[in-house]
């Protein structure tokens, strides 16, 4: 601009000089002529950056153009490198779209429709129990809750409890979700009603309220989303309770698991356990949930709620002046109110970005192999004058388009597959709505665009501040060696494959030792039943009532009763002593335990006599007592001599022996794994009035159907409550209920792991076929050259596969190691299985191996198929 | 005289009608042409030539003018042919109307 107006100047003055003026006066009449030199001057400058703005407009409109008919010419001439691209761009963001439905609904988003969910905190208890050790427990006692609301620095304050209830009758019948609630739950969570209302402090905490609010979708599950439903009354476990009012659409309380209906929690925990539960400071029930004031730190409130709380239990039964409160997030993704969902989301997608990190690292590995490729047309193209700059944008525009292309089909993955992968791997959830959303659509456009582009323009850009044809011929040169850079991708690759599938491995085989780990009983086809008027114990008689009208219900096979200890539901213990025995061995947290039991109970439960015999009709009260030892107990008590005709005295006081009869199998307690425990059996009859009277009945049933299971316990809960209709307290579990939930982490963790160690491997296997496909095509003139020369086909052959494997032995042997080194850590994840077991790891490296193998032999087919005539005419 | 709006863009056109020529080239053929007639602030020229640019009538490239020294030569593109015929065209009807209208310079009376 400057330069054009200087030249006008200058030859203006000029002529005026010629005209007879002076050089003053001739540059004063010049500047005359032209006008405002400054107010022009400007005018031009905006005018000048209008045309560079619209002229940037257009290049890039002409890059993307010319962008997509390369990749399309690209497509057509060698579609290999295309399809390549596009289905490994497509496996990596198909990962991640489906990983984002699952993390915006578990991690990003977390409960729905609540008011500044980043005020909110759950409180934590960090308790010592008797042993000295310390606990974390989620679960307050009311008292503590009461507190809460009415202390100084909290904004708010709120409980609830959750708990699976049973709905309906006969064949209508249901398991639902319930979260019993505080009044103050809804209002402190900005939560409007759909339909109705919702409960009041007055009516939730009188007695005797029974009120209940339906989440939005059982309202319209259930009942079709009718609005006449307000009034109605609902038969939940044995109570009736009216419905008031509906919960808005998309709100599934402060979690997000599916939600049925909503109770008065101070009414409704009336009717489901027993105790001073409001007043006692032992019973833990209630999860609180607080709001802090703007600006407060939840470390400042909870010093202020623990002060309060150990001061409540100073001096009384339950002081613990070491025990705090912690206040979590309510979305937390670690910690003790984290659930399982949660974590294992945010852990997924860590690794799913891993994958499309692989499948990026291909990605360039290709880009750069085509680029040393076709070094010699862009040496042409630069000289002729296209810039650096453009060069790299062109394959960045390349790149980013052919990951759209991936991404197309990656979201359309996703839309099928993530309800599926919802349903399976987090049945508990409530996923609200379908699998892509507007923001999944959006962050796997964007992956696309820039892991596209950077995968393809980044290997260019390395060039630096280098020629890039220089740079290109040295990698050319140095193609025979591998440059260093594809050589580290594919290490990257290979190593990650290795890592994910050797953690693969360790949980399926962890999952396998938990599954096959003997419990003891047939957990599988065993149903718990106990019935309760309140306190007091059902009449004498009613358990043989019930008995016989249970053994009439089709599909059970027999029934029996126990009263104490039951595995996987309840541990008692009462006095024993052991004459002979000075000092009795004990076993951490242990025992012993008592089961007192029908005769048939062992044939019932499965629990095998080792030795000796089980009880029988003969072992009622007024004869011989006698009892049954577990393994353990036989060992330990009694060791190396026989323990049958030993003798137990069981009870206070001095009771006569108990004469040991038998040896039982040893059977699990609480959890699937644990460690050994103590435990005996006595015949019911002969024990003390309390155990007598009471007890839960157990059901066999003849197969282990869930659907047979799910109808024995609910007509067996109607038989009771049809002999007994003043039954406050009737529950009918599948034992399996208890059981299956300790596998679901491993179940997790081995699906998981094994379906990305297998995607991680298809991406990594894929690559390597590419770059070996990509060498083999730059070579056919070598290869024409061998085969003139009188090399067979399996010479090339094995020539092509070698080089293939030799890739791949990096990264493989890389991974091995790092997996070795690092298996370690997760030994508290596994179960029955070493870290370092020598078998998985042989299996992974075999794996690897035989996919490099088949990914080398499909181009080394095509290699020792070459006509050596038309490959050296080509080029 | 001042100018109508729109005949600087036709005489900057009509200028390179025949050939690419700097801005100082053309002010001084514009001058010269119209024998001083129109006195048109060379800042407007340049603005003109601009604008002209920018909408597709010129383009302009970095030269070497007759006296060795850089410049920027300006120079119709196609699209400038078309627009500076229809111009002409649409101008020259214009100026006989009004030719018409106003009728010829009267004559001043003779004793």
């Amino acid at each position: 601009m400057d330069e054009e107006l200087a030249f006008h100047f200058a030859r203006s003055t000029e002529e005026l000089t010629t005209d007879g003026l002076t050089r003053d006066q001739a540059a004063h009449a010049a500047a005359r002529r032209f006008g405002g030199v400054d107010r022009y001057r400007r005018s031009l400058i905006t005018l000048a950056m209008q045309r560079h703005a619209q002229e940037a407009r257009r290049a890039t409109m002409h890059i993307l153009i010319t962008s997509a008919r390369t990749v399309l010419r690209g497509f057509l001439r060698s579609p290999g490198f295309t399809v390549g691209v596009v289905a490994i761009l497509t496996l990596g963001l198909g990962v991640n779209a489906v990983t984002f439905s699952l993390v915006d609904r578990l991690v990003l988003s977390g409960p729905a429709g609540i008011r500044s969910p980043e005020t909110l905190y759950r409180v934590v208890a960090h308790r010592h129990n008797r042993s000295g050790a310390e606990v974390a427990v989620s679960e307050l006692a009311y008292a503590d809750y009461r507190e809460f609301l009415t202390a100084p620095h909290l904004a708010g304050a709120m409980g609830e409890a959750a708990t699976p209830l049973l709905f309906g009758s006969g064949d209508q019948a249901e398991r639902i979700q319930a979260r019993l609630v505080t009044a103050q739950y809804f209002p402190e969570l900005g939560i409007t009603p759909a339909v109705g209302r919702f409960f009041s402090a007055d009516e939730s905490e009188r007695e005797g309220a029974k009120l209940v609010v339906l989440s939005h979708a059982f309202w319209t599950r259930r009942f079709g989303g009718d609005a006449a439903v307000l009034g109605r009354v609902l038969e939940i476990e044995t109570s009736r309770y009216t419905v008031i009012g509906v919960a808005p659409r998309r709100f599934t309380g402060s979690g997000v698991g599916k939600v049925d209906v909503f109770l008065p929690l101070e009414a409704a925990s009336d009717e489901m356990i027993s105790g001073q539960w409001r007043t006692g400071f032992n019973i833990g029930w209630v999860f609180a949930i607080v709001r802090l004031p703007d600006g407060s730190s939840p470390e400042a409130a909870a010093e202020q709620l623990t002060a309060v709380y150990r001061e409540r239990r100073r001096g009384s039964r339950n002081d613990d002046p070491q025990a705090r409160l912690e206040l979590e997030p309510l979305n937390a993704v670690s910690g003790a109110t984290a659930n399982t969902e949660t974590s294992v989301a945010a852990m997924l997608w860590a690794v799913a970005l891993l994958v499309l990190a692989i499948a990026a690292a291909n990605v360039a590995n290709l880009f750069l192999a085509r680029a040393l490729r076709n070094a010699d047309q862009l040496a042409v193209r630069m000289a002729l004058g296209a810039s650096r700059g453009r060069v790299v944008m062109e394959q960045a525009a390349e790149g980013a388009l052919m990951a759209l292309l991936g991404a197309g089909v990656a979201v359309a993955v996703a839309w099928a597959g993530a309800p599926i992968i919802q349903r399976v791997l987090f049945p508990d959830v409530d996923w609200l709505e379908t699998s892509v959303n507007l923001r999944g659509l959006l962050f796997i456009a964007a992956c696309a665009v820039i892991g596209g582009s950077l995968a393809a323009a980044l290997p260019m850009w390395r060039a630096g501040k280098m020629d890039i044809v220089s740079w290109l011929r040295t990698g050319q040169r140095a193609a025979r060696t591998r440059s260093r850079v594809q050589a580290s991708m594919l290490v990257i690759q290979g190593a990650l494959s290795v890592l994910l599938l050797v953690a693969a491995g360790l949980f399926v085989k962890s999952l396998e030792s938990a599954r096959s780990i003997d419990l003891g009983l047939d957990s599988d086809r065993l149903i718990v039943l106990s019935a309760a008027s309140g306190d007091a114990r059902p009449r004498p008689g009613f358990h043989d009532e019930w008995r016989a009208a249970i053994e009439r219900i089709q599909g059970v096979e027999r029934t029996t009763r126990v009263a104490g200890t039951l595995p996987f539901v309840s541990s008692w213990a009462v006095r024993l002593t052991v004459p002979g025995l000075a000092e009795r061995p004990a076993v951490e947290d242990g025992g012993p335990y008592l089961h007192a039991v029908e005769p048939g109970y062992f044939e019932t439960v499965g629990t095998r006599i080792v030795e000796g015999r089980a009880f029988t009709a003969v072992d009622r009260e007024g004869s011989a007592r006698v009892a049954i030892v577990n393994e353990t107990m036989a060992r330990m008590y009694w060791p190396g001599q026989p323990a049958l005709g030993k003798c137990l005295q069981i009870g206070p006081e001095t009771p006569p022996c108990s004469t040991v009869v038998g040896i039982a199998q040893n059977t699990r307690r609480q959890n699937i794994v644990e460690g050994e425990s103590l435990l005996f059996y006595m015949p019911i009859d002969q024990a003390s009035p309390d155990l007598r009277n009471g007890g839960r009945l157990i059901v066999r049933t003849r197969d282990n159907d869930l659907d047979t299971i799910a109808r024995v316990a609910e007509s067996a809960r109607r038989q009771a409550l049809t002999l007994e209709p003043g039954l406050r307290v009737v529950v009918a579990r599948a034992l399996e209920d208890q059981v299956a939930p300790q596998l679901r982490a491993w179940r997790l963790g081995a699906g998981l792991f094994s379906v990305f160690g297998v995607l991680a491997l298809l991406v990594a296997a894929i690559g390597l076929y590419s770059v070996v496909a990509f060498d083999v095509e730059g070579r056919r003139r070598e290869m024409g050259v061998r085969t003139a020369l009188g090399a067979s086909a399996a010479a090339i052959l094995r020539l092509v596969v070698m080089d293939g494997l030799r890739l791949a032995a990096g990264g493989v042997v890389t991974g091995l190691l790092v997996a070795w080194l690092l298996a370690p850590r997760i030994s508290g994840l596994l179960y029955g299985v070493a870290p370092q077991d020598a078998q998985i790891f042989a299996g992974v490296a075999l794996v690897l191996v035989a996919a490099a193998l088949v990914a080398s032999v499909i181009p080394g087919l095509r290699a020792s198929r070459v006509d050596p005539s038309s490959a050296l005419r080509s080029e | 005289m001042a100018l109508v709006p729109g005949t600087l863009d036709v005489m900057v056109m009509k200028a390179l009608q025949d050939g690419p020529s700097h801005g100082y080239a053309v002010a001084k053929w514009v001058r010269d042409t119209t024998d001083d007639t129109f006195v048109v602030e060379e800042g407007a020229l340049y603005t003109a030539l601009h604008r002209l640019e920018k909408q597709g009538v010129l383009r302009s490239d970095w030269g070497v003018s007759d006296a060795n020294r850089r410049a920027k030569f300006y120079r119709l593109t196609p699209k400038g042919h078309r627009v500076l015929r229809a111009q002409a065209a649409s101008w020259r009807r214009s100026a006989l109307a009004l030719f018409k209208v106003l009728g010829p310079a009267p004559r001043k009376a003779s004793s």
